[in-house]
């Protein structure tokens, strides 16, 4: 069990102009290029493909997210979201460990990337712009990505996602570097809140564009882990923009909650092992992570304590 | 005897033993390990930083070094420079951390020691010391003797601390304790104000003169500063 804490994502390293040139993107060039340069990419899916997988997901989840939808549309509760579906139906599953997808990734970070989050939307999430990267990161940096596949076509007035192009080169963010506590972390319900002004200040300060994203059915946009990107607001809620992310690291890094991480009098960072969707298990299981001789604190999300 | 020599010279190659390697670590800092390696026959191409099995940094062997080739009598690159990343985790691991040099087929791999022969089997200890989170990103110099020759200086920082603390040391005198507060316009960081500078009087230290002085990051005396030669006061 060794663990690479030293070789870049192949997108984010030094030399990726001497990579690009020298054609170690192969097919992906294109992708490999508008990652490093802006933060995200697109990709398609074969038709076939979309209208396997995209009805199928849809169809599955209408029924069960209509009630939460209606409670939504008539202001009673937030945007609904189903995290880590995939325990429940296999065709979100499918999404995440679409060959295409998994065959760019590893192309585009040169390592064996794997899925361990997904979040299913029927609606416009409406979340504030944000890193990825405060969430769950990856030493080293960089490993770890979004992945957001339009399940029908989307419209300018049901809250399509909006990104900032660019933006992935601003520093990395942890609790740490606000200079933040546990404490206050703690009593925070939404401590991305502490970030944002941080965003708000870097998008004025380097003029970020706001980009929005009207993708049609099978339709893909793979961001950076540190790309700014939320949901707009939903201008007409009658409107569905069903959507599935699926979040992905990759192998042998150490995998973090950044917006959890402290100074080391305080504790220092805070450790994640996450699921693999794909092995229906911890990436690390017991013996390899006590191979790992990792001495920090670990914290078990709700998917890391469930099994596929 | 003269044909055997010529024989046994050109097709029997003496036995390669890792006794013939030369070299190792002569800095050890949290943000920088270097050195040079040369080993008879084998080409070794790079240097790794590890903590058990995982791997921290590595490097080309690549750096001339003329000094290294005039010890020798070999040309060739022979020197490294390991750099610690600023960014590397605050992690904790129960494992030892080693460097080792390997060769260009990855067939052979010599752990390096400090060149310092009296430090030497501290190697484990003092690598512990540099990769410890509390002194991720501190970086430093020692000068030695301004020009003046009253006072010894050097600079000392850490990425994201307003200031640091280094440890002055003279053979068998307590170490003494230094804050790196004073502005040093020729420190050029981009991460840091250049608030860094220290320095002691040697009217305030009688009893070190006629004894080498050295600076260290940590109160043990483990990590040196990085100085360019050996300092030793003026005798009294």
């Amino acid at each position: 069990m060794a663990l690479n804490l030293f070789d870049k994502p192949l997108i984010d390293r030094p030399d990726f102009e001497e990579l690009f040139d020298a054609g170690r993107f192969g097919c992906w060039a294109r992708e490999a290029r508008s990652l490093h340069d802006n933060g995200f990419c697109l990709l398609e899916f074969d038709q076939s493909v979309i209208d396997d997988l995209t009805l199928d997901v849809v169809e599955v989840l209408s029924p069960i997210m209509l009630p939460q939808v209606q409670a939504w549309q008539r202001g009673q509760q937030g945007v609904p979201r189903l995290q880590d579906g995939w325990q429940q139906h296999f065709q979100i599953f499918k999404i995440s460990q679409q060959s295409l997808l998994l065959e760019c990734l590893q192309a585009l970070y040169g390592r064996e990337p794997f899925a361990f989050q997904t979040l299913n939307f029927a609606v416009g999430s409406e979340q504030h712009f944000h890193s990825d990267a405060v969430h769950f990161h990856s030493y080293p940096h960089g490993f770890m990505c979004g992945v957001w596949i339009a399940l029908e076509d989307v419209s300018r007035d049901s809250g399509p996602l909006i990104y900032y192009p660019g933006s992935h080169r601003l520093p990395y963010l942890t609790a740490a570097s606000l200079g933040l506590t546990p404490d206050q972390v703690a009593k925070e319900e939404h401590p991305q809140t502490f970030f944002e002004e941080c965003w708000r200040e870097a998008i004025k300060n380097n003029d970020y564009t706001q980009h929005f994203f009207l993708p049609k059915r099978g339709q893909i946009l793979i961001w950076h882990a540190n790309l700014l990107h939320g949901g707009e607001q939903v201008a007409n809620r009658e409107l569905s923009r069903w959507s599935q992310v699926t979040h992905y690291y990759f192998a042998d890094c150490l995998y973090t909650t950044p917006l959890m991480s402290f100074d080391y009098q305080l504790g220092g960072p805070t450790l994640r092992n996450p699921f693999d969707i794909a092995r229906g298990c911890r990436r690390y299981g017991d013996n390899l992570w006590k191979e790992t001789g990792l001495l920090n604190r670990i914290v078990l999300n709700k998917s890391q304590r469930s099994i596929h | 005897m003269t044909r055997f020599n010529l024989f046994k010279n050109r097709f029997i190659r003496p036995q390669l033993t890792y006794k013939m390697l030369q070299g190792g670590l002569e800095t050890v800092t949290p943000t920088l390990l270097s050195g040079w390696v040369f080993l008879p026959s084998v080409d070794l191409s790079s240097v790794k930083f590890l903590i058990g099995p995982h791997l921290v940094s590595q490097s080309f062997i690549n750096h001339a070094r003329p000094d290294v080739e005039a010890h020798l009598g070999v040309a060739g690159c022979f020197g490294f420079n390991i750099v610690i990343p600023n960014d590397f985790p605050l992690v904790e691991f129960n494992y030892e951390p080693w460097v080792v040099a390997t060769s260009a087929d990855d067939m052979h791999h010599v752990n390096l020691c400090l060149l310092d022969s009296r430090r030497a089997q501290l190697t484990t200890q003092i690598l512990q010391a540099a990769i410890h989170p509390t002194r991720r990103g501190l970086f430093g110099h020692f000068d030695g003797l301004s020009p003046i020759g009253d006072l010894l200086h050097g600079w000392s920082f850490q990425v994201g601390k307003k200031f640091v603390s280094v440890w002055m040391h003279a053979d068998g005198l307590p170490s003494k304790e230094l804050s790196c507060e004073h502005h040093r316009s020729d420190i050029d960081f981009s991460f840091h104000n250049g608030n860094c500078g220290f320095s002691i009087s040697l009217c305030s230290w009688p009893e070190a003169l006629g004894k080498e002085v050295w600076v260290s990051f940590d109160e043990e005396g483990l990590l040196k500063l990085p100085q360019h030669e050996v300092v030793i006061l003026p005798p009294a």
